[in-house]
């Protein structure tokens, strides 16, 4: 078919669109000046950034939190994708499922909602807990999300060939299912790390005094106006995540 | 094996069950319920907070929203639409990183895409800066803290949702009905019209609605790029849960929500099934 | 002779139809048994029953005096080949082989060796290090025919296996199939729905046909005494004249009326269709009945339009009725 110079300008003009904003936003936390003008190169902004101790600390509450929730979301998300595999259970996929269409806001004060709730019986306050407790709950939606479209392509008589050949139901999920679902699982993981380190609305409304994240700091900056070590902060995300899913989709080629 | 099956999902199920259908029926508990002298709720049990929703002064914002949404909405599809279009069409070893461009913004951080949009457009930004440095205008314009910079944020943040099953959808299409169609005297944009796009209705729908609803409950879009001007039913629900301290008006707003969601993926599962995701 | 597999009354009903309907055979110790029978006839289920990933609702199951009802697959001692092989894609078809010896808590020392025995057995030594992606098909086919052998098994199932194999390969490796069993001397059910690899590979065949057995025989006696109309048709092409059934193969043509003694019938030649190892001439009588008779290279030729007889011999009718 006789293609038209069209779609390859329009294509062009969005990819920009999408890429430009952070690039520019990147190339400014290098700009020795404040201003939105250019004044030369400098690191001032990085150094700023690294000796900033409450930025410090966010970042390592963001790390735990992100570590602590991804390594258990995977786990019960996972093994709940298999157990649906084998045999769907509607109110369970269906409420997973609602879960990652519900609004964010929604799903944050329903769970302010319950720990104020639980907290006039129980001597406990909001904290890293919490967020933790949040942060499992909505990553594991999307672990069964990555997970269950990889089973969706595997072949269920495997299993059955194992169970033929003298393993038992738990060892044909070990050796056979496991293995395989190897790489999506990992995609899975990636996955929940990015959404539980970035999220902002629900960890506002269920943290603590104590336990400021990352998103968190960088919004109160963000708020009080322009701030290069924004930018500066951002830049470094932006790289790191960006690395991470270099780092998924070459795990991802390796099937 | 049914034993195993059950220890499998049960961790799931606590976790659904205790940090999302109980804290979602708490809800609608205080959605019935009053405000408390100190905040938080109280008895008696009323309609009262569902009744509010209809005051103009709410009204406002609710219409507000799902005007900003579908504006969000239709930019996205028309965008999105064409490049979807144009990846579809690339040699399979492009595909791949065509996609991967689209889908790589989107996985970083949501509040670093927002500020970007911040940086740009507030008065010391930089596309002021340009504007003023040319001296193409002598004040800077006010291109922040308005609802059209709040939609330009949306669309920015969710197009990657209209893109993908967008594609997914053409990318299915039948190579040789578009052969079929050219063999038979249509000019590219007549197939287009006539034959690509009516095909790719469930790819536009599921598009619609997966931008529509995220926009819908949007809330840190409307509050770092709208001000106080703008905002939307996602920013109301928050100010009535921790300044205006209103717990039970803001459940209702929250349901309300909710059931407008859940009336339009329904609407799309109805229509579609199960292949929306 | 031993009975290896007795099947009693088995019954299995899915919500709209009854799919095994009282099926009953025994399966002698050592024999190549075949389920023969069109798709739907209900073999797969009843191969999925005794390899334990279903139950029948009502029937028993019984492998060397032991009955297999309500056991799990794990604990039955009968492994399948399956028609798409199910080879494990993350292990090399040497530890696809081992398997089956792991999990029976085989000596970790003795596997290698049964494995590479295994892997001789079947023509594939130098392939015990490739991933079944890089095997071909045929190669596949036998992968899992190692594995599923090395556990020496009392009975093993074959589900389809030759289906997604070209021809030419597939009448290759039904000879090797058969010389393996008669070999090993194991206890072989294959089911198929192609007669013609049934009558090769068979001792024994079952004709099954909506979930109940039709006929069980030798193949010979299947073929030549095939006890109902649907086994005369399924087994091979069948001239139905007059109630009497003959084969294509026993029906002649001859412009002159032959000797006495054997059946006749006039008819005309309509059409004559080239075979590769014979033609196969067809006609309709007076009273409008096509029949085909079989005609080899080296005999007289027949054009269309001649008015010729058709004959056979009694002996060659087959003793079913239409």
């Amino acid at each position: 078919m006789k293609q038209s110079r069209f779609l390859p300008v329009f294509a062009a003009l969005v990819y920009a669109f999408l890429h430009v904003p952070l690039l520019i936003l990147c190339a400014f936390s290098f700009n020795s000046s404040k201003f939105t003008i250019w004044e030369g190169f400098s690191l001032e902004w990085y150094r700023a950034m690294f000796n900033d101790a409450q930025l410090a600390e966010a970042t390592w509450n963001s790390l735990v939190i992100a570590l602590v929730s991804t390594f258990f979301a995977t786990i019960i998300g996972t093994l709940c994708a298999y157990g649906l595999w084998k045999r769907n259970s509607k109110w369970l996929s269906g409420s997973l499922y609602l879960s990652l269409v519900t609004p964010e806001i929604v799903t944050g004060i329903s769970l302010l909602a319950l720990f104020q709730w639980i907290f006039r019986y129980w001597q406990v306050q909001l904290g890293m807990h919490t967020v933790i407790l949040a942060h499992i709950a909505f990553a594991i939606a999307y672990v069964l999300l990555v997970v269950m479209a990889r089973l969706r392509t595997a072949e269920p008589a495997l299993e059955d060939a194992a169970l033929d050949l003298g393993a038992t139901e738990w060892q044909a999920f070990r050796l056979v299912t496991l293995p395989i679902l190897k790489p999506g699982i990992a995609a899975a993981a990636l996955l929940a790390f990015t959404v539980s380190f970035d999220d902002y609305v629900i960890t506002s409304l269920v943290a603590g005094v104590d336990s400021e994240t990352l998103p968190m700091v960088l919004y109160a900056m963000a708020r009080r106006g322009a701030n290069p070590v924004v930018s500066a902060i951002s830049t470094v995300i932006f790289l790191g995540f960006g690395a991470l899913i270099l780092l998924s989709e070459r795990m991802q080629k390796n099937t | 094996m049914n034993r195993l099956r059950t220890l499998f999902l049960a961790p799931a199920a606590g976790f659904t069950v205790v940090l999302f259908l109980i804290p979602l029926s708490i809800i609608i508990g205080y959605s019935f319920l009053t405000r408390g002298v100190y905040g938080g709720v109280a008895g008696p049990w009323t309609f009262e907070n569902y009744q509010r929703l209809f005051d103009p002064l709410y009204g406002v914002i609710l219409w507000r929203s799902v005007v900003m949404s579908t504006a969000a909405t239709a930019l996205c599809l028309l965008i999105a639409f064409p490049l979807a279009l144009f990846i579809a069409r690339a040699d399979a070893r492009w595909k791949n990183i065509y996609l991967y461009l689209v889908i790589l913004p989107f996985w970083t951080s949501f509040l670093v895409r927002t500020y970007a949009w911040m940086f740009l457009l507030r008065d010391s930004g930089l596309i002021n800066s340009i504007l003023l440095s040319l001296k193409i205008v002598h004040e800077p314009l006010p291109l922040l803290y308005n609802e059209t910079a709040v939609v330009v944020g949306l669309v920015y943040g969710y197009l990657p949702f209209a893109v993908l099953p967008l594609f997914s959808n053409l990318d299915r299409l039948d190579k040789n009905l578009l052969e079929a169609a050219a063999d038979l005297g249509a000019t590219p944009w007549q197939t287009i019209r006539h034959i690509v796009i009516p095909l790719c209705a469930p790819g536009l729908r599921a598009a619609g609605v997966l931008v529509f609803i995220p926009c819908l409950g949007a809330y840190l879009t409307p509050d770092l790029l709208g001000g106080g001007k703008s905002i939307m039913i996602g920013n109301l629900i928050q100010n009535q849960f921790t300044t205006a301290r209103d717990w039970p008006f803001g459940s209702a707003i929250s349901l309300a929500l909710m059931a407008l969601v859940m009336i339009l993926l329904m609407a799309l599962l109805r229509r579609d099934g199960e292949e929306a995701l | 002779m031993e009975t290896a597999l007795a099947l009693t009354a088995l019954m299995k009903t899915f919500p709209s139809n009854r799919v095994v309907d009282g099926i009953s055979l025994n399966v002698p110790k050592g024999c190549f048994y075949s389920l023969l029978g069109p798709s739907g006839c209900g073999k797969t289920t009843i191969l999925r029953m005794i390899a334990g990933f279903a139950e029948p609702d009502s029937g028993e199951i019984i492998l060397n005096g032991r009955r297999l009802n309500g056991l799990r697959p794990y604990e039955r001692p009968v492994t399948t080949v399956f028609q798409s092989y199910a080879l494990f894609p993350h292990l090399t078809a040497a530890q696809n082989i081992a398997f089956g010896l792991e999990r029976a808590g085989e000596e970790p020392s003795a596997i290698p060796a049964k494995v590479s025995r295994m892997l001789e057995l079947v023509g594939l030594q130098e392939k015990g290090d490739r991933f079944p992606a890089s095997l071909s098909g045929g190669e596949k086919q036998r992968t899992a025919l190692a594995r599923a052998l090395v556990v020496e098994p009392e009975l093993l199932l074959l589900d389809e296996p030759l289906s997604a194999l070209d021809p030419a390969l597939r009448k290759r490796v039904r000879i090797e199939l058969k010389q393996l069993q008669k070999r090993l001397g194991i206890t072989f059910l294959f089911i198929t729905h192609d007669q013609e690899e049934a009558l090769t590979l068979s001792d024994q065949i079952a004709v099954m046909n909506k979930g109940k057995i039709e006929q069980i025989g030798s193949p010979r006696e299947i073929y030549l005494a095939p006890a109902t109309r649907f086994v005369a048709g399924f087994l091979g092409a069948v001239n139905w004249v007059d109630g009497i059934g003959v084969r294509p193969e026993s029906t002649h043509i001859s412009r002159q009326a032959p000797a006495n003694g054997v059946r006749l019938i006039e008819a005309l030649v309509e059409t004559s269709v080239f075979l590769g190892d014979c033609f196969h001439v067809q006609t309709r009588t007076n009273a409008g009945v096509a029949i085909t008779a079989q005609v080899d290279h080296d005999e007289e030729q027949y054009a269309n339009g001649d008015r010729v007889h058709i004959w056979w011999h009694p002996r060659d009718e087959l003793p079913v009725r239409e």
